[in-house]
């Protein structure tokens, strides 16, 4: 026992730090963090407990449904934009986060991704904020009829469904991380 | 972009650095009902999948985090004051680190310090022993003998339980418990 306690010691955070990181959780109403590797696998998981969770919590099947889709597209974002991990690429592990406030779902998705990819993304973005519910439909239907099916470039029409089925502002953030790569964080709220 | 907004994004980036600094992998809070518990399990699973260790490691990091869970849903209070059921697990070089939490009744809190005390002190032999004690008496009094969870987490994992309580009203406490499944 002696030989297990020191075993725990040197690398493990005390316990309240973490009781502290339970409180920000709590203070944000945040109801799942993940962190970590983002396969195909893992993102049916992450799409099935929420299914599950919010099944549970008897949401309607309306709202259940946006979020869903929501969810999927910014999954699928995340890893349109996946970034190779080399050993000189920075060490930053991407995060989804789920939080839930009164009748408000926010969905926060952060990884990481190559620089040259930002102006695209970000016009993309700030051209579907400015856009009302009409000129969102138009724009999706304008790309859609001129994206090939191999367009890769992470600008394409996953943002804009998002925006239209989220019917609130993107809110996003870009953060140098070095010559070639950058923090991009997106927070989608939605209100039932 | 609007304050709020601003708030939020800067909040990303804390949890990163908390998840990051706790070696963290997964973490929820809420409500655990049968079918959350059975949809963490699922998504905990596919996680452990993705790493290299070896199976034996695996299973016992399943039946811990089963344990876990069970402990959350039989023994939680809940509380106005309190904070909500916590479920956590991450990993490092030494192993899993399975860690939940939930809101306890100020009187059981003598109680089970005792018991994770006296699970701490003991040997796998006397694990076992006393395991098989509170299966006996559990069947003997058809009452849930409580610890036994806490003796089969101990017992799969080898090393110490670590523990906390923080108190929150005069009735309340929130109750954290930490183990690792190394080799």
């Amino acid at each position: 026992m002696e030989n297990s306690i020191n075993k725990m010691t040197p690398n493990q955070r005390p316990l309240s730090q973490i009781s502290a990181f339970h409180r920000l959780m709590d203070e944000k109403d945040i109801a799942l963090v993940y962190c970590g590797e983002f396969s195909q696998e893992l993102n049916k998981t992450l799409l099935a407990f929420t299914e599950r969770k919010f099944k549970a919590e008897n949401l309607e099947d309306n709202t259940r449904r946006r979020i869903f889709n929501i969810m999927v597209e910014l999954l699928q974002n995340m890893s349109k934009n996946k970034v190779e991990i080399t050993e000189d690429t920075p060490e930053v592990s991407a995060i989804f986060m789920l939080g839930t406030h009164n009748n408000e779902f926010l969905l926060m998705s952060s990884n990481m991704i190559s620089n040259d990819k930002i102006q695209p993304l970000k016009s993309r973005l700030d051209q579907v904020n400015s856009l009302d519910k009409e000129g969102l439909k138009q724009l999706y239907k304008d790309v859609r009829l001129t994206s090939s099916f191999n367009d890769t470039s992470g600008a394409g029409i996953g943002i804009i469904d998002i925006a239209r089925k989220a019917e609130s502002r993107l809110e996003y953030n870009f953060e140098e991380l070095d010559a070639r790569y950058s923090l991009f964080s997106l927070l989608i709220r939605i209100v039932n | 972009m609007n304050t709020q907004a601003q708030e939020d994004l800067k909040f990303i980036s804390q949890v990163r650095k908390d998840m990051n600094e706790n070696q963290l992998m997964l973490s929820y809070r809420g409500d655990m009902s049968h079918e959350i518990v059975m949809a963490l399990l699922n998504l905990s699973e596919r996680n452990l999948n993705q790493t290299n260790f070896d199976s034996s490691i695996k299973s016992r990091v399943f039946s811990v985090m089963v344990e876990c869970l069970q402990n959350i849903t039989q023994h939680s209070e809940k509380s106005e004051h309190g904070r909500s059921n916590m479920f956590m697990i991450g990993f490092s070089e030494s192993g899993y680190m399975v860690y939940s939490g939930n809101v306890v009744k100020s009187d059981k809190v003598e109680e089970l310090k005792l018991k994770i005390t006296q699970i701490n002190t003991m040997s796998e032999d006397e694990l076992k022993e006393f395991y098989k004690f509170w299966i006996k008496n559990e069947a003997v009094t058809g009452k849930s003998g409580f610890g036994l969870g806490l003796i089969q987490i101990a017992r799969k994992t080898g090393n110490p339980l670590e523990y906390d309580f923080e108190q929150l009203d005069n009735d309340h406490y929130f109750f954290s418990l930490r183990t690792l499944v190394d080799h």
